[in-house]
């Protein structure tokens, strides 16, 4: 009795720390490092920054219009005098924010979709038609539609990106769904009285789970770049609250004078869209356990 | 010898959606299993036995998929029309599977212990803590070293052999009256395959299952089974106890079959081979399916579809012009 109890704790401790060796090959994956120390410091910078520097983003000054970077505005300032550093570091918020909504959002309805697509047949024509519609339009053409239906405001920039990125999402879902509906352990589950249900969320997500997440971290990049793109043509979140895009978007006309209103957020917005690829293209690499190699 | 069969399968037909409307894929098939005992189907690829097998626990996609005729007997019910809920409880409660190809009847996303302990916690609603200590005596019982290190690895890291003593391990967790084993040991290697068949027959004894054993090996059926059934073309050619088959084959095609098994003990330079193809199903052929391709085909054969005949001391064959050159004899 004793040595049953015995070996079931020691075998829970070995179960445990098989779960960590996911997170060490992670930790040595290097561009997954690299996309976590950008993805990790822009979103500190986002959450503390704002707090560290106390000045308030939307503040203008007359005195202080279009000063280069310097000790006193390491990042200059803008038109209306107001800090780019304390813009940018606000900006972070919403920008990568949205981004977050929207890769989670994708994230939902995609699987969603794509299983419901992918699992049952006769569903497959209808869905995936309608998603094919939907694709059929450029992504920010179609965010470009939507936002402007709904009024420029964060919420429905989300929902306009969310609405782009839904059909790519549920078309990577579907591919995995469709190749692991022949598998035979789907076979091998049903044998043993498994419903619909339980072999979708014990079977079918988990093994596409993989793609899913790598397209959302993709997901979550074009969504900040396609934020910065709407702000710039003018259906981003509107000013005077800052957000990256609506920062390079006012920084625009004075782009030959005032280089720095530009270049700081610009900078931000690749950095993240970097970060968010090299995290992607390291879970890709980690989480498919087909891929792992012997330890 | 009277005994009340587990299951029995009675005038089966199904068939498949094809461009052209409806193919049939096993045509009028009957068989039976009693309890504890060893059924063999043989035939060669596309005869219909993995689709008779599959029919039992209808795991044929409904949408593209007729079962035209016939009716599967199990413990007073007929399986054909049980409501979904009630066959669910069936599937790996009392009846379990296992297939030919254990390297992807396994979840590669989970560990072997999640899903040896899935029937467990959903047929007999175990916990976790009660199924993981289960599972790691089913995979001691088939034989799987150091069982409870194994049941946290991922599928990847078990050998061919292995993932099918997994499979065995889910298979029988519920101690199913009958386990059907479709081409179980088609995929390994020889050394492993009677290693595996086994095993099969030790949790037989042990558990007291009966065991439907779908095999286009003659080897194998004779070492394992009791009974055999060999089809043809969807259609049953012939079943007969393995002693009777093999010493006194009725049906021409089972003739074939067991001549061109190599025999070490003869020095043969060609082995013998049934000449032709096994038709494909949509092709009708008037009379005996087995005709264009036997040599002893009379004018019967081409007209009149053959019945199958007992022959005495359950033997039966769906060839009457053998049998009844046989009663003569």
């Amino acid at each position: 009795m004793t040595d049953a109890v015995l070996t079931a704790a020691s075998t829970q401790v070995l179960a445990e720390r098989r779960r960590f060796r996911m997170l060490r090959q992670l930790a040595a994956h290097r561009s997954f490092r690299i996309g976590l120390v950008l993805v990790t410091i822009l979103v500190l910078c986002a959450i503390i920054g704002p707090m560290l520097t106390g000045i308030d983003p939307t503040a203008m000054s007359i005195r202080f219009r279009f000063k280069p970077p310097s000790a006193r505005f390491p990042f200059g300032t803008d038109q209306y005098g107001r800090d780019i550093l304390t813009r940018v570091l606000h900006g972070g918020r919403l920008s990568l924010s949205i981004g977050f909504s929207v890769a989670l959002l994708s994230g939902i309805f995609g699987a969603l979709i794509g299983v419901a697509a992918g699992y049952f047949r006769t569903l497959d024509p209808y869905v995936m038609r309608s998603m094919d519609a939907l694709m059929a339009f450029p992504a920010i053409l179609l965010a470009i539609g939507i936002g402007a239906a709904l009024g420029s405001q964060a919420s429905s920039i989300v929902v306009a990106l969310a609405v782009a990125y839904v059909p790519r999402t549920a078309r990577i879902v579907r591919a995995s769904v469709l190749v692991i509906r022949e598998m035979e352990y789907l076979q091998a589950a049903r044998v043993s009285g498994a419903g619909d249900l339980h072999i979708i969320v014990k079977h079918v997500l988990p093994n596409s789970l993989a793609p899913l997440i790598v397209q959302l971290t993709f997901v979550f990049a074009y969504a900040i770049l396609a934020e910065a793109a709407l702000s710039f043509l003018g259906i981003g979140p509107p000013p005077p609250a800052p957000s990256w895009g609506n920062i390079i978007a006012e920084g625009r006309d004075y782009s030959v004078e005032a280089w720095w209103v530009m270049l700081f957020p610009g900078l931000a917005v690749s950095l993240a869209a970097l970060g968010m690829n090299l995290l992607g293209d390291g879970l890709r690499d980690v989480l498919d356990p087909r891929l792992k190699v012997e330890t | 010898m009277a005994e009340q069969p587990l299951l029995s399968v009675e005038n089966l037909t199904v068939q498949f959606r094809a461009d052209a409307g409806w193919v049939t894929a096993i045509d009028g098939v009957d068989f039976s299993v009693r309890p504890g005992e060893c059924l063999g189907i043989v035939g060669e690829s596309g005869s219909g036995k993995s689709v008779s097998a599959l029919s039992i626990l209808r795991l044929h996609s409904p949408r593209s998929t007729r079962y035209a005729s016939g009716a599967i007997h199990y413990g007073g019910r007929d399986l054909l029309t049980l409501p979904q809920h009630r066959l669910r409880q069936i599937r790996g409660g009392e009846i379990a599977m296992i297939f030919q190809d254990p390297m992807s009847s396994l979840n590669p996303v989970l560990t072997i212990g999640d899903q040896v302990t899935e029937p467990l916690r959903q047929h007999q609603g175990l916990s976790a803590r009660a199924a993981r200590r289960q599972a790691i005596e089913l995979l001691d019982m088939v034989r799987i070293s150091d069982a409870s290190r194994r049941i946290d690895d991922y599928a990847h890291r078990l050998s061919g052999g292995m993932r099918q003593r997994v499979m065995i391990a889910i298979a029988v967790a519920c101690r199913p009256k009958l386990l059907i084993a479709d081409e179980p040991t088609t995929a390994l290697d020889v050394t492993i395959q009677s290693q595996i068949l086994a095993l099969l027959r030790d949790l037989q004894r042990e558990i007291g299952m009966s065991v439907i054993l779908i095999t286009h090996d003659l080897g194998v059926v004779a070492e394992f089974a009791q009974r055999i059934v060999v089809m043809y073309a969807g259609r049953v050619v012939e079943s007969a106890s393995v002693a009777a088959l093999f010493e006194r084959p009725m049906h021409p095609y089972t003739e074939g079959l067991i001549q061109a098994v190599p025999d070490p003990d003869r020095d043969v330079r060609r082995l013998a081979t049934i000449p032709g193809n096994i038709p494909d199903p949509s092709t009708q052929i008037a009379g005996c399916r087995f005709n264009p391709r036997c040599r002893h085909a009379i004018k019967s054969c081409l007209a009149e579809r053959p019945a199958l005949i007992d022959a005495g001391a359950g033997h039966f064959a769906r060839c009457p012009p053998r049998i009844a050159m046989g009663r003569i004899a």
